[in-house]
C-alpha cells in the first residue's frame, strides 16, 4: 500500500492501478482458461476427423487385411504433430497396422487397448496422451477399429505460450495503466492543489480580501465556495478587530497620559515624604545632642550635690533624683537608638574586636547587679569561638547587656548563663549567643509580645522591675541589622532563653590554641572547691578541656579530705564557701607542710579583688581568678605560672597610677555655658586658670591671644564646630603641641576617628565621666598626651626620653600616632646625620654654596617631617641667608647647637633600639 | 510287424493328407465365402435391385457347388449388408437368376459362360474363379496367389450390368494372372 501521507493523488493513482491490475488478471485468467478448453477441443476434433478419414478410407483395406495398404493409410498421420501413435485393427482385434511418430517413446500398456474397442467412438486420456478409438463400419458391419494416440506435450506448450503472452500483455497493459493514471489523477488533484495554494497565499500574505474562482468539479467548487464565505467572515472580523485596536490605542494613550500625571504626583509626594523623613532624622540627631546636654548637666550636678550632701536624707533624695535621671538618659538613648534603627539611620561599625574584652567589659558593668541579687553568672565560651571577631562591639555589648540585664531583673534565684558557640552546619559559619536564666519565665502571650515596643509583660511588671520597655525591641532590631534573629524560648516558672546567631567574621588569628596545646601535656592536677553546682561543673569542663586532671568538691571539708588522699598542683577555691571561710581554709592548707607545693587561687567577682589581693600580700600568696571564668588561654597561663611567686594574676592589666600636676590654663569650648561651668567645677583645683569659648571661632580668637595648656572642645557648636576649630588650631595657628580633648555625644568608633582626624588628641563621650576626665587630665599633665588606649596597647616608650627640640606630639600625629614608626624614623635620622654636625661649616668654608644649599634643603625637609622643630627653624633661617651667599655666624652656631643637641638626644633613643 | 507299421503309417499319412486336403479345401471355401461377403460390402446395386433404405434380403446364388453353398450359408449365417440380410441359395441355369444379387460360379463349373450370358443384362455381381470366367466377362475373378486369395476386377463388365464398384475395392484389386 502506497500511503505516503495519504494524498489524494496517490490514492487515485493507486486505485486506478489496482483496478487495472485486477481486471487484467481476471481477463488473462479467463483467456487462459478459455484457451485451455479450446486447445483440448482442437485436439479432440483433430483426432476425430483424422480417425474418421482413416476409417472411411481404410474400410476395404481392413476388410481384406492388406497390411501394407493399412500402413499407408496411417501414414498421413505424420502431418499431425500431435499424433504420436495409431493402431488399425480388424474385427478380430488384430493389429493390421500401427503408426509411431518418430521420436516418440510412448508405451502402451497391454490391455488398455481392449478397453477402447467398443461399439462407439471413445476418448480416453492419461496425463501424457489422449486416446481416441473409433470403430470402423462398412455397410453397418463393424469391420475393425482405428485408435489414435495424441501427445499432450504440444498442448502444454501451446498453453504455456498463451500464458506467457497473457502475462506480457498484462504487464504492458499495467505500465500503460500506470502512465495513464498518473496523468489522469492530475485531473482530480490539480483543482484541489490549486485550492490549497490559494489558501496558502491568503494565509501567508494575510490578505483576506482574495477570493477564489475554482471551476472544476462540483465537490471542489463547493469547497471553494465555502472558503470564500469563510474569508468573507475573516475579513469582517479583522476589520472589526482593527477598529477595536485603534480604539484601544487611543484609550491607551489617554491612559498613559493619566499614568504619567499620577506618577508625577506620586513622585512629588514621595519626595515630600522623604524630605520630611530626612528632616525628622536630622531633627532626631540634633535633638539627641540638645537633650543630652541638659541631661548631662542634671546628672553631673546631681552627682556633685550627692558628693557634697551631708544628711542621709538629702543623699537619699539625690540618689533618687540620680536614678531617675539615669533612667531618663537610658530611655533617651533607647529612644534615639530605636528611631535611628527604624529610620534605617543606624550604621554598624564593624571593627576588629576582642570578644573576650567585650565579655570582660560586660562583666564589669553587671557584676554589681549579680552580686546584689545573689545570682550566679556563668559565661560559657566554647573552644571553637575565636578571640578576635569583626563586629560592632558597641552594639553587641548593648544587646548582650540588655539581655543580661533583663535576665538579672527577672530572676530571683539561681543563675544566668551566657553561652557562646560556633555553628558550622549552615552555609556560613555562625556565632550563636544564648542567654538563659532560671527566672520567672513568660507565658505564651508574653512571649508573643515580648519584642514589641513598650510591652513589658504588663504595666505592673514595669513598675515592679523598672526598665524602659524598649530594650528588647532595640536588641531585636540590632541583632537583625547584624544579620541574625533574636528569638526567645520561655515557660512560666522555668526561666527564659534568649538566643541569636550572627555570621561569624573572625578577625585576627589568636594564639589561644597554641598556648593551650603547648601546655596540654604538662597541665597540673587541679582541685576545684566550688559550692555552686553550675559554676563547678562549668569549671570542671573548662579545666578538663585544657588537659588537666580535675576533681571537684563543694565544701572546704571535702577539699581537705581529698587533699589528704591525692596530690594536686593547684587549688581553685571560691571565696564564698558555705561551710567555711575561704581565707581560713587557705590558712589551714598552708599550715600543712605536705601541701606546701600546692598553688592556691581564690575565685571571686571583681568586687572581691581587693580583699583577695590584700590577703595575698599580708597572709600568704594566693592567685586571683576573676569570676566568671571563661578564658581558657588565660586560665591555662594562670595555671602554668609558678604560683609560688606571690604575684597574683589580675585581669586586666592594671592602670598605672596617676600623678598629679597642675596646668596653668585650660580652655573650655562649649556652646552651652552650663556645661562649661560644669567642667570648670569638676576640674576645680586641677588648673590655675580656666578660659571659656562659646564656639570654635571664639576659641581660635582666645588661642591667638593667650597661651593655653589644654583645650576641652565640644564638637557640636554653632558658627564653627569642634572639628573645624581643631583643624584650624593645628593648621592655622600651628599649635600642634596643644592637647585638645574632644567632647562628643556620639560614642561610635567612627565619631572618635573623626575627632582624631581633625587633630584631637583624645575624645570623651558625654555625659562626661568625671573620673575619666580626671584621669585623662593627669596623663596629659605628665606632658605626654596620648590617645585613648586600644586593647592591649603597649605603653608609649617615647615619653620616657627627653627629646628637646623635637615636637614629638606633632611628629606622632603626622604618623597617625604610630610610635614605633616615629621612633624608627628618628633613629634613622640619627644614624644618617650622626657625624654631620660640621658638614655645613665645611661647605661654607669651601664656598661650596650649591652643596650647602642642597644639604640644608634636604635636612630642613626631614626635620619638618619629623617635627625636629628646633633644627627645622634654624634650617629655615640659614637657607634664606644662603640664598644671599652670606651666612650669619650667630645663626650658624645656633643651628649647630640645636643639631648637636638633637643628635645627642636621639643617641639615647637609638641605643635602646635593637 | 514292420509291415503293419508301414501300412498303418501310410494309411495314417494318407488320411492325414486327405483330411488336410479336405480341411484345406474346407478352409478355402470358408475364406472364399468370406470374400464374397467382403466384396459385397464394396458394391452398390442399383436401387431397383436393392433398395438402399429397405430391408429386403440380399440373395447370394451359388451355381452348382454344394460345398460353397454350405460354406456360404455357414459364413453368412447372420450377416447382413446394410440391413439386407444375406440369403444363400443354390441355383441352376434355368432358375430366375435376375433375382440374385451375387452369383458365384465355382472353378469347375462348366456352364460358366451360359451363366454369364443369362445374367448379363441384370445387375448381378458375378464372382468366379476361372480365367475363362474372367475372359468371358466375369466381374470379379478370385484366384489363389502366394497362398492368398486375390481378386481381379472387370470394372467394365460391372458397369455394364449397372453395378457400382467402390474405388477402394478397385484399388485393392490385382491384375489377373496372365
Amino acid at each position: 500500500m502506497i500511503h505516503n501521507k495519504r494524498s489524494i493523488k496517490n490514492r487515485l493513482f493507486f486505485i486506478i492501478v489496482l483496478t487495472s491490475t485486477i481486471v487484467l488478471l481476471i481477463a488473462g485468467l479467463l483467456f487462459i482458461a478459455f484457451r485451455t478448453v479450446q486447445l483440448k477441443q482442437d485436439m479432440t476434433s483433430s483426432l476425430t476427423i483424422q480417425a474418421g478419414v482413416i476409417a472411411d478410407n481404410a474400410q476395404a483395406i481392413i476388410v481384406f487385411g492388406d497390411k501394407d495398404e493399412a500402413s499407408n493409410s496411417l501414414a498421413s498421420l505424420k502431418y499431425d504433430p500431435q499424433v504420436i501413435y495409431a493402431l488399425l485393427l480388424n474385427d478380430e482385434k488384430q493389429v493390421l497396422a500401427h503408426y509411431r511418430r518418430p521420436g516418440s517413446n510412448l508405451l502402451i500398456e497391454p490391455g488398455t487397448v481392449d478397453e477402447l474397442l467398443t461399439e462407439h467412438s471413445v476418448f480416453s486420456e492419461t496425463e501424457h496422451y489422449l486416446v481416441y478409438a473409433r470403430p470402423i463400419y462398412s455397410q453397418a458391419n463393424k469391420i475393425g477399429h482405428v485408435i489414435l494416440y495424441a501427445d499432450f506435450s504440444r498442448y502444454w506448450k501451446l498453453l504455456t505460450r498463451a500464458a506467457l503472452v497473457v502475462a506480457i500483455v498484462i504487464v504492458l497493459a499495467l505500465f500503460v495503466a500506470l502512465f495513464l493514471s498518473y496523468i489522469l489523477q492530475k485531473l482530480i488533484s490539480k483543482p484541489i492543489e490549486s485550492l490549497a495554494n490559494f489558501v496558502s497565499t491568503v494565509t501567508e500574505g494575510q490578505n483576506y480580501e482574495l477570493r477564489t474562482e475554482n471551476k472544476s468539479y462540483v465537490e471542489i467548487e463547493q469547497l471553494a465556495a465555502a472558503f470564500n464565505q469563510l474569508l468573507e467572515q475573516i475579513h469582517h472580523a479583522i476589520s472589526a478587530r482593527d477598529q477595536a485596536q485603534h480604539q484601544l490605542r487611543t484609550y491607551s494613550f489617554q491612559l498613559e497620559d493619566l499614568v504619567y500625571q499620577r506618577t508625577r504626583q506620586l513622585e512629588e509626594a514621595k519626595e515630600a515624604a522623604e524630605a520630611s523623613s530626612r528632616a525628622k532624622s536630622a531633627f532626631l540627631a540634633n535633638m539627641s545632642h540638645e537633650i543630652r546636654t541638659p541631661m548631662n548637666a542634671i546628672v553631673v550636678f546631681t552627682k556633685l550635690a550627692l558628693n557634697a550632701a551631708e544628711s542621709p536624707h538629702q543623699q537619699q533624695q539625690l540618689k533618687r533624683a540620680l536614678e531617675s535621671a539615669d533612667l531618663l538618659l537610658a530611655l533617651i538613648d533607647d529612644l534615639l537608638d530605636f528611631s535611628r534603627i527604624d529610620a534605617n539611620k543606624m550604621e554598624l561599625d564593624y571593627q576588629n574586636c576582642n570578644l573576650f574584652e567585650i565579655l570582660i567589659s560586660i562583666n564589669q558593668m553587671l557584676t554589681a547587679k549579680f552580686v546584689e541579687k545573689g545570682l550566679e553568672f556563668i559565661i560559657d565560651v566554647s573552644e571553637a569561638v575565636p578571640r578576635f571577631i569583626q563586629t560592632d562591639s558597641l552594639r553587641l555589648k548593648q544587646v548582650l547587656i540588655n539581655l543580661l540585664t533583663n535576665a538579672i531583673k527577672f530572676t530571683e534565684t539561681g543563675q544566668v548563663r551566657l553561652s557562646i558557640a560556633i555553628n558550622t552546619s549552615g552555609p556560613t559559619p555562625q556565632m550563636t549567643f544564648c542567654i538563659s536564666d532560671t527566672g520567672i519565665g513568660m507565658d505564651r502571650e508574653t512571649v508573643a509580645r515580648i519584642f514589641e515596643v513598650f510591652s513589658q509583660a504588663d504595666v505592673s511588671t514595669t513598675r515592679k522591675y523598672g526598665g524602659t520597655g524598649l530594650g528588647l525591641s532595640i536588641s531585636k532590631k540590632l541583632v537583625a541589622l547584624m544579620g541574625g534573629n533574636l528569638s526567645v524560648d520561655s515557660q512560666p516558672g522555668q526561666g527564659s532563653r534568649f538566643s541569636f546567631s550572627l555570621p561569624l567574621k573572625s578577625a585576627l588569628p589568636d594564639y589561644d590554641k597554641a598556648i593551650i596545646s603547648r601546655s596540654a601535656s604538662s597541665m597540673p592536677a587541679v582541685l576545684i572547691v566550688e559550692p555552686r553546682q553550675q559554676s563547678r561543673e562549668h569549671l570542671l569542663g573548662l579545666l578538663q578541656s585544657l588537659g588537666c586532671s580535675v576533681d571537684s568538691v563543694e565544701t572546704g571539708i571535702g577539699a581537705l579530705a581529698l587533699l589528704a588522699q591525692r596530690h594536686y598542683h593547684h587549688l581553685l577555691i571560691n571565696r564564698d564557701l558555705q561551710d567555711a571561710d575561704a581565707f581560713d581554709l587557705v590558712r589551714q592548707i598552708r599550715a600543712e607542710p605536705q601541701l606546701a607545693g600546692v598553688s592556691i587561687s581564690l575565685m571571686d567577682s571583681l568586687l572581691g579583688e581587693q580583699a583577695i589581693k590584700q590577703f595575698s600580700e599580708t597572709v600568704t600568696p594566693v592567685g586571683y581568678l576573676k569570676t566568671p571564668v571563661f578564658d581558657r588561654a588565660l586560665l591555662c597561663q594562670h595555671l602554668m605560672q609558678n604560683h609560688h611567686e606571690a604575684e597574683p594574676q589580675v585581669l586586666p592589666q592594671s592602670r598605672r597610677s596617676a600623678q598629679t600636676h597642675t596646668l596653668s590654663s585650660v580652655l573650655i569650648v562649649d556652646d552651652y555655658h552650663i556645661n562649661r561651668l560644669l567642667i570648670i567645677d569638676i576640674l576645680q583645683g586641677q588648673a590655675e586658670r580656666f578660659l571659656e569659648a562659646g564656639n570654635g571661632r571664639e576659641a581660635l580668637e582666645i588661642l591667638r591671644k593667650e597661651k593655653v595648656d589644654l583645650v576641652l572642645m565640644d564638637i557640636q557648636m554653632p558658627e564653627m564646630d569642634g572639628f573645624e576649630a581643631t583643624r584650624q588650631i593645628r593648621q592655622q595657628l600651628q599649635l600642634t603641641a596643644l592637647p585638645v580633648i574632644g567632647m562628643t555625644a556620639f560614642a561610635a568608633e567612627s565619631d572618635r576617628r573623626q575627632c582624631y582626624q581633625a587633630g584631637m588628641n583624645d575624645v570623651l563621650t558625654k555625659p562626661i565621666d568625671i573620673d575619666q576626665l580626671k584621669k585623662m587630665f593627669n596623663l596629659l599633665s605628665k606632658g605626654r598626651p596620648k590617645l585613648a588606649a586600644e586593647d592591649n596597647a603597649s605603653p608609649p616608650v617615647l615619653s620616657t626620653y627627653r627629646l628637646s627640640g623635637i615636637d614629638v606630639e606633632s611628629g606622632l600625629s603626622r604618623l597617625s600616632n604610630d610610635e614605633e614608626k616615629y621612633k624608627k624614623l628618628l633613629v634613622l635620622f640619627y644614624k644618617s646625620y650622626r657625624s654631620k654636625e660640621s658638614l655645613l661649616e665645611d661647605y661654607l668654608e669651601q664656598k661650596n654654596w650649591a652643596a650647602a644649599e642642597a644639604w640644608l634643603h634636604a635636612l630642613k625637609g626631614v626635620c619638618a617631617n619629623l617635627s625636629i622643630s628646633s633644627v627645622n627653624d634654624s634650617c629655615a633661617r640659614l637657607y634664606e641667608q644662603l640664598k644671599n651667599r652670606s651666612v650669619d655666624q650667630q645663626d650658624l652656631q645656633q643651628f649647630k647647637r640645636h643639631f648637636t643637641e638633637v643628635i645627642q638626644d636621639l643617641q639615647q633613643l637609638a641605643e635602646s633600639e635593637p | 510287424m514292420r509291415m503293419l507299421k508301414l501300412i498303418t503309417k501310410s494309411v495314417f499319412v494318407s488320411a492325414l493328407l486327405l483330411s488336410q486336403g479336405w480341411a484345406m479345401d474346407q478352409r478355402e471355401l470358408t475364406i472364399k465365402a468370406a470374400y464374397l461377403f467382403r466384396l459385397s460390402l464394396f458394391v452398390e446395386w442399383p436401387p431397383s435391385s436393392l433398395n438402399p433404405t429397405g430391408s429386403e434380403p440380399m440373395l447370394f446364388c451359388v451355381a452348382g457347388d454344394q460345398g460353397m453353398h454350405e460354406s456360404l450359408k455357414t459364413v453368412l449365417a447372420d450377416k447382413s449388408i446394410n440391413r439386407h440380410k444375406v440369403e444363400v441359395t443354390e441355383v441352376q441355369l434355368r432358375d430366375n437368376l435376375s433375382a440374385c444379387h451375387l452369383l458365384y460360379l465355382p472353378r469347375h463349373l462348366q456352364a460358366t459362360q451360359a451363366f454369364l450370358k443369362a445374367v448379363a443384362l441384370y445387375p448381378v455381381l458375378t464372382v468366379g474363379e476361372s480365367e475363362a470366367f474372367y475372359s468371358q466377362g466375369g466381374m470379379i475373378y478370385l484366384y489363389n496367389k502366394d497362398n492368398r486369395i486375390r481378386f481381379a476386377i472387370n470394372e467394365q463388365a460391372a458397369k455394364k450390368a449397372g453395378l457400382e464398384l467402390r474405388a477402394q475395392l478397385l484399388h485393392l484389386a490385382d491384375q489377373p494372372p496372365s
